[in-house]
């Protein structure tokens, strides 16, 4: 039997780039399921009284944070499209930045042609330092920690900050950040507040026990695919489902890859076996 | 109903944390018999950990090769229980490679972490006798504190350098592709252990430390008797909190919530 | 430093410590108005601390650079362009905002552009990683191999309209074998924490220093 050569690591590199550029080039298309979790999440928000209070947060990454932004602009779509109000609580540097982007990418401001008013429907706090004991104390009471949102202005002269005053005024607590510890042991664990991560594809496994705790309280989709399953359901395309295609393409590669190394091992074995026969 | 003791307990502990503080105080007692008996002078002896017999030989391959060894421990602070494991290999790994002549790289993301590191180095250079090796900057590399600017760092640093062995022990999340995948194409014994990346280090490490392995390496690699003799209270943590799922999953089957109510008293 | 400054500064951050680490377990544990005062002042001077130690690397970093643009050290060039762009973020900053269009626009394709970049990177040496080290040689390595695959697998949109048992394969996977292994992993790794913590307090870690101070 032939012996297959060991590829090098840039022609492995080489071709998952032509790989991942097809459906940029030519969209895939690929087809999908909606999974039960993505529903149940969908359809947890889409009960919930005209006027809740959601609030988007936690700690995390921006660039990391990309994967489960595509669901959260699909879920904040859902919100202005079911009245309900959003408030932005980053407690980490970047959180501030992604959840910016979700809100701009969303279109639901007044000034993107929807139904949200800022200040109304949805404020932005700032930046808020100091990890857990900031949450609690946030928990507690919101305006003893923060006194103005991101622009600077007063949360007094806000409506919706009249209503958010403690986490009693939370409806659902939303986190499509990495550090969902926090939240899950503060707003869940210990003040009973159901939350939804929309978590990364990585992230999903380390976080999984945490719906099998609080199987009522906590709920999670998975990566990009969850993305675009919540898409789906929401009835738009964005970022997941640009998304699914190279993660189908490239998961394929993974396996080609992997039979194809196992495949080198095996001819590279019969070759050594064959060459000390004929040495015999 | 509550009695007098309930509300007693319920005044001085808080509420939902009474079991964990009992636990954490056994865990506390159990250390500390093991480290009393140890100092009175009994000898505990740890099964060999593959990753450690991996870095006693790679120091030794370094020094045959004339290449240096690179240990990184880890992308976050001094408060984090993982990166003192990383922080203890990379000070023995020093002391022992700076004896025979083998130059210790490091680099990390954490600016306090880079600072004890470039202490570690110039007293491994002191005790080793060569104070005049040592300058700051030279062995010791910080390139940002954000995680992906590290591990880019990091990998043209190991791309530069072509260390014979690279040692990766402490916190690491999903940088570790970048930096491995480095150390894989300059043909480095890749040594690695963390607790919340153990797919991503098994993937690409030669030898791992799996999870709490880390810091019986941190004590093993000492050869302290005593410290040693610690890791046999963390065993005998491990078969308590065995001992509790068990009984937990039992009473769980048979319908009974007394674990889980504990849990949360 | 004559060593009784040494021994001094040594036991007082050991006390310190010890503080530190009492104060923080009785707030966590205990009903106690006091402990948590003195947890919360340490907190506060701790972020006071690392504020400042901030505003000091900031310092450090610009005299540091700018001898090295000054001598024409190697890569001066990158450490000029640092030089620059430090004033001029903080300026957009503090003049915009960060919560405007503009500094928006300025770290999307700027700071997440590149992080971006780095993050997928990552795809291209998970394969050659995956390449590399899949080799089916025992029991254990076939397990590992096939426990990664059949998750890839079940895991891609792919396989889920042939065959939408995938998708219930994948979450079972994900929610069992899975988590209870990283699960073992995060219990056990605990109790190695908490007794190298008590290791730390009892004297007995060599810890970053005494690993190789002199004999």
């Amino acid at each position: 039997m032939a012996k297959i050569p060991e590829l090098k690591s840039h022609h492995i590199w080489a071709f998952c780039l032509i790989l991942y550029l097809i459906p940029v080039v030519v969209p895939v298309g690929s087809p999908f399921q909606i999974s039960e979790i993505t529903l149940k999440i969908y359809n947890i928000i889409e009960n919930l009284p005209e006027g809740s209070i959601i609030v988007m947060g936690g700690s995390g990454v921006f660039a990391f944070d990309y994967e489960p932004g595509a669901a959260m602009i699909a879920s904040i779509k859902q919100m202005a499209k079911n009245k309900l109000r959003l408030v932005g609580i980053p407690l980490g540097m970047e959180s501030l930045q992604l959840h910016k982007y979700v809100v701009d990418t969303a279109k639901v401001m007044q000034a993107d042609g929807g139904p949200w008013k800022y200040g109304v429907d949805y404020v932005q706090l700032p930046f808020i330092p100091g990890g857990d004991a900031a949450l609690v104390r946030l928990l507690t009471s919101v305006q003893s920690v923060v006194t103005v949102d991101a622009n600077g202005t007063p949360l007094e002269n806000l409506p919706l900050m009249k209503d958010f005053r403690s986490y009693k005024d939370i409806t659902l607590w939303i986190c499509p950040h990495w550090g969902y510890p926090s939240i899950v042991r503060y707003v869940t664990g210990e003040r009973g507040v159901p939350s939804v991560m929309f978590a990364h594809a990585y992230s999903y496994t380390v976080y999984a026990p945490y719906m099998m705790i609080y199987p009522d309280k906590v709920w999670m989709t998975n990566g990009f695919l969850g993305g675009a399953q919540y898409e789906k359901l929401v009835g738009f395309k964005g970022l997941g489902h640009a998304a699914v295609d190279s993660y189908t393409l490239i998961s394929v590669a993974y396996v080609f890859f992997v039979v194809l190394g196992n495949i080198t091992l095996l001819t590279r074995v019969k070759k050594e076996e064959e060459e000390a026969e004929a040495k015999k | 109903m509550i009695s007098a003791t309930d509300s007693l307990v319920g005044q001085i502990v808080k509420k939902g944390l009474g079991f964990q503080l009992t636990l954490l105080i056994i865990m506390v007692i159990l250390t500390y018999i093991a480290y009393y008996l140890g100092k009175r002078g009994r000898v505990w002896e740890i099964r060999p950990l593959e990753g450690l017999e991996a870095i006693y030989e790679g120091i030794g391959r370094c020094a045959e090769m004339g290449r240096p060894v690179m240990v990184i421990p880890g992308i976050s602070g001094l408060g984090s229980a993982e990166t003192l494991a990383g922080l203890s290999v990379l000070g023995e790994v020093t002391k022992r490679s700076t004896e025979i002549g083998v130059p210790t790289l490091a680099t990390a993301s954490s600016t306090e972490t880079i600072m004890v590191i470039e202490a570690m180095t110039r007293n491994a250079y002191t005790a080793a006798g060569k104070p005049e090796l040592y300058e700051p900057g030279k062995y010791v590399r910080w390139f940002g504190s954000d995680q992906f600017s590290y591990a880019v760092g990091a990998a043209g640093y190991i791309l530069a350098e072509k260390p014979g062995m690279l040692i990766q022990v402490g916190y690491f999340i999903a940088e570790i592709p970048a930096v491995a995948e480095a150390g894989a194409r300059v043909g480095a014994i890749q040594v690695g252990g963390t607790l919340s990346s153990m797919d991503l280090i098994a993937m690409f490490a030669d030898y791992i430390f799996i999870g709490e392995e880390i810091f019986a390496a941190a004590a093993a690699i000492t050869q302290d008797r005593i410290q040693i003799a610690t890791l046999a209270g963390q065993d005998w943590i491990r078969l308590l909190t065995i001992g509790i799922l068990v009984v937990g999953m039992t009473l769980m089957a048979t319908g009974s919530k007394v674990i889980v109510d504990l849990l949360g008293m | 430093m004559s060593s009784s400054i040494i021994y001094v500064r040594t036991y007082l951050t050991r006390i310190l410590l010890i503080i530190g680490c009492i104060a923080t377990l009785t707030s966590w544990y205990f009903v106690s108005p006091h402990a948590d005062i003195v947890a919360n002042e340490l907190y506060n001077w701790n972020v006071n601390i690392g504020t400042f130690s901030l505003f000091v690397g900031v310092v450090t970093l610009f005299s540091r650079y700018l001898k090295d643009i000054s001598s024409r050290k190697e890569q001066w060039e990158y450490k000029f362009l640092g030089v620059v762009l430090i004033p001029i973020w903080v300026i957009m900053g503090q003049t915009a905002g960060v919560f405007s269009d503009l500094y928006q626009k300025a770290y999307f394709n700027t700071k997440i552009t590149l992080h971006v970049a780095i993050l997928g990177q990552l795809m291209f040496f998970m394969i050659s990683g995956a390449y590399r080290t899949y080799r089916i040689r025992n029991f254990r390595t076939l397990l590992f191999a096939s426990c990664t695959l059949i998750i890839v697998v079940c895991n891609a949109s792919w396989l889920m309209t042939p065959f939408p048992i995938a998708d219930k394969i994948s979450y079972w996977l994900l929610n069992n074998p899975s988590m209870a292994g990283y699960r073992a992993m995060m219990i056990t790794g605990a109790i190695g924490a908490v007794v190298m913590g008590i290791r730390i307090l009892l004297g007995l870690e060599r810890g970053a220093l005494r690993a190789t101070e002199a004999r």
